[in-house]
This record gives structure tokens, sequence and C-alpha cells, in this order.
């Protein structure tokens, strides 16, 4: 039988009983693949979801590729998501999500897997080989220890292949009926961070990490140091010369000339090869590498092969501490990146440290923290900026010595551990939800990436309309160059493509404070969260390539998203053969966000818990925007109702009516606004009655209107 | 571009401009990137806003021209420099980027110039 898009089956690996099972992908179609198929996999195999720690052995851990993953659907092949519950949150750690980029999803799919789902922990350490169909446990404890690159090294040496590209063809297994490849593996891996189930524990395939989430940990805990891969299959389409008219039709009508980049944002998915690694040795002399199928490139090779695999947000959170030490732009990112080399081979989510960083200094500064303070450091504080802090610093997270053994369980852990709430006050420890870090958009001015985090588990990270209303003018205004696309018609554009919620509604743009509350916001958000939860996550189009709402490539600035022609859903039609509209996918998106909310609800999630952090309600708390920045534009209307890009920093939020928004939001998603807990009548509605039932069970189902 | 001519300090004053100020007096200040967004990046020294001001292919400064000048005026102590700085900052015919080149490479001529009279090699 051949299924369009997807592989056919999924492979259960029991850690507990270091046995392998296959499962038909049947009757997981409808979730879609990614955080969909991964969701309803944590459902039917998860026994308790009351857990509350990642690192429980009960917790299930899935591995999801999507139906584009292994074809050429434009920087959609690619992504892998992980879903399983959490570490390091606060006050819960929820069910969450990450996924990473990369060719790992891709060689799932080729090796004939859909998803992998993880269950149980193994009495020791193991790492599972996956060629094709065949399936070994091999143990690990020589691999213990060892860091991420050094445990893919010897992955790939334990199963015969050659560094670089001289490998001859290699036997699948041991007879030549199973096949031969010219391939490497890919090999997801954990490092002595994740080993020690350090809450920030990522998971690494040779540069790309799930980080958030603390999968590392997650895998720690199960005693799993490896998943290696290695397909030499296929994956069918439905319609291929569909599926590659559409692609030329993304090159021609949407994308750049690459002779002719455009930097400045306003095409949205058209900007090219950008190698997105900070703080990097300025030189010409390096090349941008892509994830499998990517129309951009955003990783960086340099000539001098020196940290290849650093981009993104591994180059970003130490710069600012290394100029201190460096006065030549080359010697600062060379220490940026020989930290960024140490946070991948120790395994670490750099993220969470955007805000950790900055607030453990504070509290050296205040004589809080160090060799005479009440929390007992004696690292080198006064050497932050330099590589070699940066190491002595991953090294005590690892090893849970110093600070490390405090923050091992997460920042906020240790925050209320040390007594230092005053800090979550005042916004010197600037974690505004779910005890993460601000992720760069502060939630009292943009809107949609704060109420989606709030209304989610985890920092948003969804850059849709961050791409397009903050981004592009931003770049004009910072040169002083006209819009190019005046903020009346982006807002049209924008609009045109929130159904169904909210299609041609432009108010639900408005980001002034006259807005912040209001039911058109709700709509946003919900839309935002629907679309993301199934044409980004369910489907791994990749966060900066989609959604693309305009387009100065085209007429009238259309951009591809939703488009007839090269659209969200023309790519689900030519690879899976199922004829399903744009919103169609954003009612998909609503039922995998009702099941997510259905195992928080589980999980002991009220309406209660979901709060920013004091400080974010503070009127005489400066966000970081206050007095820094001149121009965080964002789209609002006059009070003739004519739109423009306007300023909108300096803030904050009113709890009251945050909570008045949360009626308001948990009213349009069909739940019990007392609790926020969904109810029968909303998911009988979305042929979820099984849902329902379970959390009928347990006495959680929400009260009906 | 303008030029500056800055009077020479003496070299006990020189070496108190270059200094790094205790952390309390810190100036918040970041940069702005794509994707991540803000990134705090507090700076204590002259030499920091120096480096802080320079525009990139990947990032721009997110710093508040006013506050900068009210800062290098009383906090690090070098007034001549603020008033250069208020003069430059309000050029409204200058986009903020060119406003961050010219305060970069002003800052810049004075801390060559209060390096060489304090007699620091490094900073």
């Amino acid at each position: 039988m051949i299924n369009d898009g997807w592989a056919g089956h999924i492979l259960h690996l029991d850690l507990t009983e270091l046995k392998a099972k296959a499962i038909s992908a049947a009757n997981y179609k409808r979730w879609g693949g990614g955080h969909g198929l991964g969701t309803a996999l944590f459902w039917d195999y998860c026994e308790d979801k009351t857990l509350t720690d990642g690192r429980d052995p009960r917790n299930v851990c899935v591995l999801s590729s999507s139906p584009f993953c292994g074809t050429p659907v434009p920087s959609g092949g690619g992504r892998t998501e992980v879903t399983g519950i959490g570490t390091g949150q606060w006050p819960i750690s929820w069910y969450t999500r990450s996924n990473f980029g990369g060719r790992f999803s891709s060689m799932m799919k080729y090796a004939g897997w859909d998803a992998i789902v993880i269950t149980g922990k193994a009495e020791h350490p193991v790492w599972v080989d996956i060629r094709n169909g065949d399936v070994a446990f091999v143990d690990a404890r020589t691999l213990w220890g060892k860091d991420t690159h050094a445990t893919q090294e010897a992955v790939w040496a334990e199963i015969g292949m050659r560094r670089g590209t001289k490998s001859a063809w290699k036997l699948l297994r041991n007879t030549i009926d199973a096949g031969r490849t010219t391939q490497k593996p890919a090999v997801l891996c954990i490092g002595p961070i994740g080993e020690n189930s350090v809450h920030g524990a990522l998971i690494n395939d040779a540069g790309n990490g799930a980080g958030q989430g603390g999968f590392g940990s997650v895998w720690g805990s199960k005693n799993l140091k490896a998943v290696s891969i290695l397909g030499a299959g296929e994956v069918h389409v439905a319609d291929p010369a569909g599926l590659i008219q559409a692609r030329f039709i993304t090159k021609e009508k949407y994308v750049d000339d690459p002779d002719k980049p455009d930097l400045t944002g306003w095409t949205g998915m058209a900007t090219g090869a950008i190698t997105v690694a900070f703080s990097a040795p300025p030189t010409h002399k390096r090349r941008p590498q892509a994830c499998q199928s990517c129309i951009g490139g955003c990783r960086t090779r340099y000539a001098n092969g020196k940290h290849n695999e650093q981009s993104c947000q591994e180059t970003a959170w130490y710069g600012a501490f290394a100029r201190r030490f460096y006065q030549d732009p080359v010697d600062i990112g060379n220490a940026n990146l020989d930290a960024a080399h140490a946070a991948a081979l120790t395994g670490i989510n750099t993220y969470g440290l955007n805000s950790a960083l900055p607030w453990l200094e504070y509290l050296y500064h205040e004589g809080v923290l160090g060799p005479n303070g009440k929390i007992k450091s004696e690292l080198p504080w006064e050497q932050l900026g330099r590589p070699e802090f940066a190491a002595a610093f991953f090294d005590c997270i690892a090893q849970r010595t110093d600070i490390g053994a405090d923050l091992a369980e997460g920042y906020l852990q240790a925050l209320h551990k040390w007594g230092r709430e005053e800090d979550l006050e005042s916004g010197e420890a600037d974690f505004p939800y779910w005890g993460m870090a601000n992720h760069g958009y502060d939630p009292r001015s943009e809107l949609e990436w704060g109420y989606g985090t709030l209304m989610s588990e985890r920092d948003f990270n969804s850059h849709d309309l961050n791409n397009h209303l903050f981004w592009a003018p931003f770049g004009s205004a910072v040169s002083a160059k006209p819009m190019r696309i005046e903020a009346e018609r982006a807002v049209e554009l924008v609009a045109e493509r929130l159904g169904p919620y909210a299609k041609g509604r432009k108010e639900c743009l408005d980001y002034t404070e006259s807005n912040m509350y209001s039911e058109a916001l709700a709509q946003l958000v919900r839309w935002h969260l629907h679309y993301g939860r199934f044409w980004k996550n369910s489907c791994g189009l990749c966060d900066f390539k989609w959604a693309n709402f305009f387009n100065t490539n085209t007429n009238g600035y259309w951009g591809a998203t939703g488009s007839e022609d090269a659209g969200e859903q023309v790519w689900w039609r030519v690879v899976t053969g199922e004829d399903m509209s744009f919103e169609d996918g954003i009612e998909r998106g609503r039922q995998i966000y009702n099941l997510d909310n259905a195992i928080w609800t589980l999980q002991g999630r009220h309406r209660d818990l979901c709060k920013f952090a004091p400080y974010i309600y503070k009127k005489d708390v400066q966000g970081f925007n206050l007095g820094m920045f001149p121009f965080f534009f964002w789209p609002a209307p006059d009070e003739n109702g004519k739109w423009e890009y306007r300023e909108i920093g300096s803030r904050h939020l009113d709890e009251a009516r945050v909570e008045e928004w949360k009626s308001t939001f948990y009213g349009l998603e069909g739940w019990d606004a007392k609790t926020g807990w969904p109810t029968r009548r909303t998911l009988e509605t979305m042929d979820m009655a099984f849902v329902a039932d379970e959390l009928e069970a347990v006495g959680k189902l929400g009260a009906e209107r | 571009m303008m030029l500056h001519e800055f009077s020479a300090p003496s070299p006990k004053q020189a070496s108190e401009i270059l200094s790094m100020v205790p952390y309390r007096q810190r100036l918040k200040v970041g940069r702005m990137r794509w994707p991540s967004g803000f990134m705090p990046a507090p700076v204590r020294s002259l030499h920091e806003v120096h480096i802080s001001l320079m525009i990139d292919e990947k990032s721009t400064p997110a710093i508040h021209f006013p506050s900068l000048s009210v800062w290098v005026d009383k906090v690090v102590g070098d007034s001549e420099l603020a008033r250069v700085i208020d003069t430059c900052a309000s050029d409204d015919d200058n986009s903020y980027a060119d406003r961050c080149r010219e305060l970069h490479e002003i800052i810049g001529m004075r801390l060559a110039q209060l390096r060489e009279i304090a007699d620091l090699s490094d900073f």
C-alpha cells in the first residue's frame, strides 16, 4: 500500500524492555504529522498524564516527521518535531514541544518511519541504531560522558562510516539484501548536561538542536544517549509533477534572485541565504548551508572550518559580555563562537541564558552571589565574557557543582530557593512567562507573542506576524528608507489570511494600548496558535520562511501563504493527495491545540496558573524598549482610522484586564472560562469525544456555558 | 561626518574617563537582531559604548541617545563628549543607523585621544 507523504509506520522504542515495535500510522493521519502526530501518540502511550516533570520514566518522548519531510516542499522538508513533558519550567513543566532542522526527519522517512515513540527507561545507557527496518539497542556506557560531537563521531565510527565524503558504499546490515548507501546516518544525541538530567539540556544533531522543553534531560533520565538513523528508501508523493511545478512557482514568483537578494525583509520568505550567526568573525569566506529542501540556508560554513555548526541562538547570548575584554570584532567573534562551541559540546540550550546570565551577574554585583555572598559561588564572575568563563559555567551546570546544583532544576526553581522573589517584581529576573527567558519580544509590546505564550506552554517563538509587521518596517526605519508597503496595505494583506476567525478584520492587528485586551486580539492569538499548531509544527514548515503574508516581489504584494499557486494547502495536496483548504488546516490546528490543552488540564493546569511574571503588570518597571530604542514599530490606526507604523513601547499590562482577556479567549475557544478547561460540547464537535471521556473520568471536564 | 576637536584632559582625568563605572551605574542598552529580537547588553565604559555603536550586517545598536549623553556627562564624567553626542544625536537629517555610525567614529576618536594621554595601550 502506498501512503502518499507517509512512510506508513511508527517505531515504538520501549527502553525498559529494550524492544522495538512497528505501529501502523493509519490511525494517526488526521493529526497531520509533527506536533499533531506526536501529541496523539503521547495521548495513547503515556499512561500517566498527571506528570509534571519530564524526567519521570513514565514520560513519553516522540520524534515526529511530517508528510512534507524528505520531499522538496520549500523550507518544509527537513524539520523534526519533539514532544513530551519537558523540564525546568515554572510552576509546572508542561507537555511541550520543540523542533529542529537538518535531515533527521528525512532519514526517518527514508528508513520507513513517520515517528519514533520513546517510552520507559533503560537499565544502563543505550543508543539506538536504526537502519531502515532494522533496529538495535546498543550499550552506550562507553559513550556516556562524551560531548555531543564526540558522540556523533563515535556512532559513525561504530557503524563504519568514514569522515567526510570519501565513504564507499556501505551495507545497511550484514547482508547485501538489506541494501547499500553512501549516506551517513543522522545522529541525534545528548551531552553531559542531558546525561545528568539538568534542565535546559537539548538534543543535538550535528548543529541542529531541539532546545526548548529540555528534552536532553528527558533522554538522560531515560538513559538514552543517542538515536542514529539511516534510511535508503523513498517518499511517495501524490502529484510529483504538481510538487515540482509549485516549487518552480515559488522560485519564480516569491523568492529573490540570489544575485540580487532583498535584505530588507519586505519579501518575507524571499530573503535568500542569510547566515544566522551573530558576532561571528567577519569574513567573506563563508557559504550558507541549509536543511533538507530549504529555499534559504541560514547556517554558516567558514573557510577556516572553525565552529561551523554554531548558528542562531547559540551565537547570540555571549557577545555582549565578550566585548568587555576584546576590542577587535574578530576577537569578539572568536570569543563568542568559542562559547557557542562549548555550549554545543555540553549540550545546553543557551536560550535561557539570555535572561539568566544578566540576572546572575546582577546578583553577583549586588553581593548576593559570590564567594562571600549568601549564594556561594566560586566561579570567576569578573571574567564573564571570556570563553574560559563560559566553559567553567557549563561545567558547573553539567556537574551540578557550585550554583549548578540549584540551577539544575530550573532558573525560577533556583530563584525561589534563594528567596529572590523580589527580582520578579523588579524585572531584574527577566523571565516573563513559565519560568522561561524573555525572547527579545517583550509581551508588554508584542502582544501576540506574549498572549500566545501565556495561552500555550513555552516561549512562543513564532515569527509570522513579527517578521512582517515588526521587522520589515524596522529595517526601513533604521535606515530612514521609505516603507515599501504602507501600514494600511500591510494590515489588509495580513488580515485577509486570518480566516476563519477574523478574515478581513484589520482591527485584530491594532497594537495600541486601546486594543490590548480586545476580542479582536483574542481572535488573532487564536488564529496564530492554530496556524502554528498545524501548518508549522505539524507539517514542519520552517518558522524562518513561513508564514509569508506579504511579498514585494508580487503584484499587489500578496505573499505565498494561503495562495492558490504555492500556499500551504497546495503543498499538502500535491504531497498527500488530500484536497484540504488553507482554513481546513487552521481547523486541524484547533483540534491539535485542544488536545494539547486537554493534556495540560490533566497535568493540573487551571486558568489561575496562566499568569505573567509580576513585573509585567507593574507601571514602574521599564520594558526593554523604554528609553532604549526609538522605533519599536507596530501597526496602529490614527484618530481618523488611517493606519501607520507607530512606536508602541513603554507600557505595562493591567492584570485585571488580562484576566478579562483570558475569559474572552476561553469563550472563543469554547472552553470553560472559569477554569480554562475544554468542554465536552467543543470536543465532540471536533470528533474528540475520547478526550472528553478521559477528562470527565478525572473530574476535569470544563463546564458548559 | 562631523569633525571634532576635543580639548585634552589631564592624564588623571583621561584615566578616570576611561575607567569602568560601578555596575549599578551601568547604562542599559542592547542590540536588535533578527530573529532573536532585543538582547540586553548594558555598558559600563566608553570602550563598551564604542563597540555597542557598531552596526554590522546582523544587528543594530539599541541605544537611546539622550540617555547616552546624560550618562557620559554625569557618570563617565566627559561633559565635552556628551555635548557632541547631543549635537550628533539631534541631527534629524541623518538616519538612526547613520547617527550610530557617526557616534561610533566620534567616540572612537575620543577614546584614541584619551588612551594616548593616559598612556594606555589597551583600553
